[in-house]
C-alpha cells in the first residue's frame, strides 16, 4: 500500500488503512515524544491523543509537503500542549545560568548511541529540552520557537546554548 | 550563527534522533480506536442514522395514510350532520316539497341525487340536480373555510337536494356533465323540471349571486386550486451552541491554523491561546408548495436556503481570525395537520424531514500579528455529505390579506450527524430548539 492509497483510505474512515498509519508511523513519533515528555507514560498520552488527531484531521492535510512532516508538526504540536497546560516550563529560566561553559567534543558524541543520547535529552530540564529539540532535532529556527513559544528570539537562543552547554558536560562525564 | 550552531553536537543529535523509534504499547492502538468511536456512539451508529431518517420519513407517510383513510369514512357523517341542521331548520325556510326532504333524511340517497325527481317528472332532471349538486359542494367547502356556520347553513337550505359528496370526491363525470349543460341557462335552468318548478324557481331566486356565479365554475379546476397551494416564507431564531478548540484546530482544515495554534502555545507565557468560537444564528428562507390531503391534513414540500456562518478566533501575540460561510439548498417534506380554527386564527401541528446539500462555502482566514495582519487566505470549501435533519414544529397563524398572513411558531429539530469534518452549528448542536416569526407569502 502507497503512502497515497494509506491516507485515501484514511480520509474514508477505513480501519485498516488508519491501523496501517498508526504501525508505520507510531514508532518514530513515539520517539518524538519521549524526547519532549520525559515520563514515558505521559508519552503514551500524547501519542495516542496525536494520532486521534491525525486520524480525524486527515481531510486537513492537502497533499502538499511530506505527510511524515505534518504528522511530525501534529505530535510535536501535542506535545508541547501537554507541557503548557501542565504548566511544567517555566523553571526553566531559573537555570539559565546555572551550568558554565563546557568545552565540545563531538567525538565523544559520535561514539554515543542513539538511546544514550535520548536519556540525556531527557534528563534537561523542560525548557531547555524543548527548545533544543525543536531547534537542534526538528529544525526549526529561533525567529520560529520565539513565534511559537512567545518568546523572543535572544531567550530562544539563549536556552539552545544553555542546553547545548549542559549536553556537552553530560558527555564529558560519560568519558 | 546558527548555521555554525547546526554544525557541531545538535547536528550529531539530529542525524542519530531524527529517526530514532521508540516501542510502543499494543494498548495504545486500541485506546485510539476506543476515543475515535466514542463520539460517534454517542448518538447514532453511522449505519442506523440514516435507517432513523427514513424510518420517520416513513412513519409520517404511514401516519398520514391512516388519517386520511379514516377522515374520508368520517366525511359523509359529517355532511348527514349539516343534512340534519337544515331539516330541522325548514320551518324557517319555506322548503314544502316533500319529495325533496327525503334525499336529506336518507344518507343512502344523497349520490343519486337526479333520482327522486326523476321519477316524479319522468324528465332528465340531470339539469336540474346539477347546479344544486354543485352549490351544496360549494357551500360546504365554504363552510370548512370560513367557519360561519350561519351563513353555511343559510346556504345549504338553499339547495333542495341534499349535498352529494365532500370535497374532491364530487367530480363525478354525471355532475360535471349537467353542468356543462346546464351553462348557458345559468340561475334558471331549473324551469326544465316540470313539477318541481315552482319550488326550485324560489330557491334559486333566493339563492345569493354569489353562489350562482361560484356554480358556473369548472368543479375540476376548482377542486385543483383549492387542494394545491403556494406560499413562502423565512426567518429563525436558534438556541446557541458550545464548541472546543480541538475540532476548530481540525475542522478548520488548514495547516496555518496548525501553527497558529502552535504560535500561541505560550510556552513561558501565563496567557494561555484562547479561541473564541462563535456560530451566528442561521438564516433561511424557502418557498414551498403545500397538497391538501383532507381539510386539516396537507403534504408540503419546497425548496429552502440556509447560510451558516461560524468564526473563530485565537488570541495571543499572534491572533487569528477564521470564518466559514456555508450556503445550504434544501427540499423539505413534512405533514402539516390543522388543530383548530377560531376567527380565522388557525392553529397547526407539522413534522417532516429536510435533506440539505451544501452547494457553496468559503473560508476566510486571517493572521495577525497583534494588529497588523499577517497573512490572509481564502479557500472555497463544501460539505460534501448530504445533512438530513427531522423537525416538528406548532405555531399559529392568521391572515392579514388575502395573500399575506402572519404566523408564529415553536418547533424541535435534529439534525443527524452526517460524518463531515466540517464544523457548523448544525454539527455542534444538533439537537436545537427553535422559535420562528413572520409573514407568509401565499398564493
Amino acid at each position: 500500500m502507497t503512502e497515497e492509497q494509506l491516507i485515501a483510505g484514511c480520509k474514508k474512515g477505513n480501519r485498516l488503512a488508519q491501523k496501517k498509519l498508526y504501525e508505520t508511523y507510531s514508532p518514530k513519533m513515539m520517539g518524538v515524544c519521549l524526547r519532549y515528555v520525559n515520563d514515558r507514560e505521559t508519552a503514551r498520552d500524547v501519542l495516542q491523543d496525536g494520532f486521534i488527531k491525525i486520524l480525524t484531521g486527515i481531510d486537513a492535510y492537502s497533499g502538499t509537503g511530506a505527510f511524515e512532516g505534518w504528522i511530525r508538526k501534529i505530535i510535536v504540536n501535542c506535545a508541547l500542549e501537554y507541557l503548557r497546560k501542565n504548566d511544567i516550563l517555566r523553571d526553566a529560566s531559573d537555570l539559565e545560568n546555572t551550568y558554565d561553559a563546557a568545552y565540545s567534543d563531538n567525538q565523544a558524541v559520535a561514539n554515543l548511541s542513539a538511546a544514550e543520547l535520548m536519556k540525556l535529552i531527557q534528563d534537561l530540564p523542560t525548557g531547555f529540552r524543548t527548545v533544543f529539540n525543536m531547534f537542534a532535532i526538528e529544525g526549526y529556527s529561533h525567529k520560529e520557537i520565539s513565534e511559537m513559544l512567545q518568546i523572543t528570539e535572544s531567550t530562544s537562543r539563549s536556552q539552545f546554548i544553555r542546553a547545548k552547554q549542559i549536553l556537552q558536560r553530560k558527555v564529558s562525564e560519560l568519558y | 550563527m546558527e548555521d555554525k550552531d547546526k554544525n557541531s553536537i545538535e547536528d550529531l543529535f539530529r542525524s542519530k534522533l531524527y529517526d530514532f523509534e521508540a516501542e510502543t504499547s499494543p494498548d495504545d492502538w486500541n485506546a485510539i480506536v476506543d476515543k475515535l468511536d466514542a463520539p460517534k456512539a454517542r448518538l447514532f451508529p453511522r449505519v442506523w442514522r440514516y435507517w432513523a431518517a427514513a424510518a420517520v420519513i416513513a412513519l409520517l407517510f404511514l401516519g398520514g395514510s391512516v388519517y386520511l383513510f379514516h377522515s374520508r369514512h368520517d366525511q359523509p357523517q359529517l355532511v348527514q350532520l349539516m343534512q340534519e341542521e337544515q331539516t330541522s331548520e325548514q320551518s324557517v325556510v319555506p322548503v314544502t316539497v316533500p319529495v325533496e326532504e327525503q334525499p336529506l333524511s336518507d344518507p343512502l340517497a344523497r349520490n343519486i341525487p337526479a333520482v327522486q325527481p326523476a321519477q316524479k317528472s319522468k324528465k332528465p332532471l340531470r339539469k336540474t340536480a346539477a347546479p344544486n349538486t354543485r352549490t351544496a359542494v360549494e357551500s360546504e367547502l365554504h363552510c370548512s373555510e370560513i367557519s360561519d356556520t350561519l351563513q353555511c347553513n343559510e346556504k345549504s337550505m338553499l339547495q333542495k337536494e341534499a349535498p352529494v359528496s365532500v370535497r374532491g370526491e364530487v367530480a363525478a363525470p354525471v355532475s360535471s356533465d349537467a353542468y356543462a349543460v346546464n351553462e348557458p341557462a345559468t340561475g334558471n335552468a331549473l324551469v326544465s323540471d316540470d313539477t318541481a318548478t315552482p319550488v326550485v324557481v324560489t330557491r334559486a331566486a333566493a339563492m345569493p349571486e354569489d353562489a350562482l356565479a361560484q356554480a358556473k365554475e369548472d368543479p375540476a379546476s376548482d377542486e385543483k386550486m383549492k387542494r394545491w397551494s403556494f406560499g413562502m416564507g423565512g426567518g429563525s431564531v436558534t438556541t446557541g451552541s458550545s464548541n472546543s478548540i480541538n475540532t476548530f484546530a481540525l475542522n478548520s482544515a488548514s495547516l496555518p491554523d496548525l501553527v497558529l495554534m502552535q504560535y500561541n502555545s505560550p510556552f513561558f507565557n501565563e496567557h494561555a491561546a484562547k479561541t473564541r468560537i462563535r456560530h451566528k444564528m442561521p438564516f433561511s428562507f424557502g418557498a414551498g408548495v403545500s397538497y391538501a390531503l383532507t381539510d386539516r391534513l396537507a403534504l408540503q414540500s419546497g425548496l429552502t436556503y440556509s447560510y451558516l456562518l461560524s468564526s473563530w478566533e485565537t488570541n495571543g501575540a499572534y491572533n487569528g481570525k477564521t470564518k466559514q460561510k456555508l450556503h445550504y439548498l434544501g427540499i423539505p417534506l413534512s405533514l402539516n395537520y390543522t388543530i383548530m380554527q377560531w376567527h380565522r386564527i388557525q392553529w397547526y401541528a407539522n413534522a417532516g424531514a429536510l435533506a440539505e446539500v451544501n452547494v457553496a462555502g468559503k473560508l476566510d482566514t486571517r493572521l495577525y500579528n497583534g494588529k497588523e495582519l499577517v497573512s490572509r487566505s481564502s479557500e472555497h470549501i463544501r460539505m460534501k455529505e448530504w445533512l438530513w435533519s427531522v423537525n416538528a414544529k406548532t405555531g399559529l397563524s392568521y391572515p392579514l390579506l388575502r395573500f399575506l398572513s402572519v404566523y408564529g411558531e415553536v418547533g424541535v429539530g435534529y439534525y443527524f450527524d452526517n460524518g463531515s469534518t466540517i464544523e457548523t452549528v448544525r454539527s455542534e448542536k444538533p439537537f436545537n430548539v427553535n422559535l420562528q416569526a413572520g409573514f407568509r407569502f401565499g398564493f
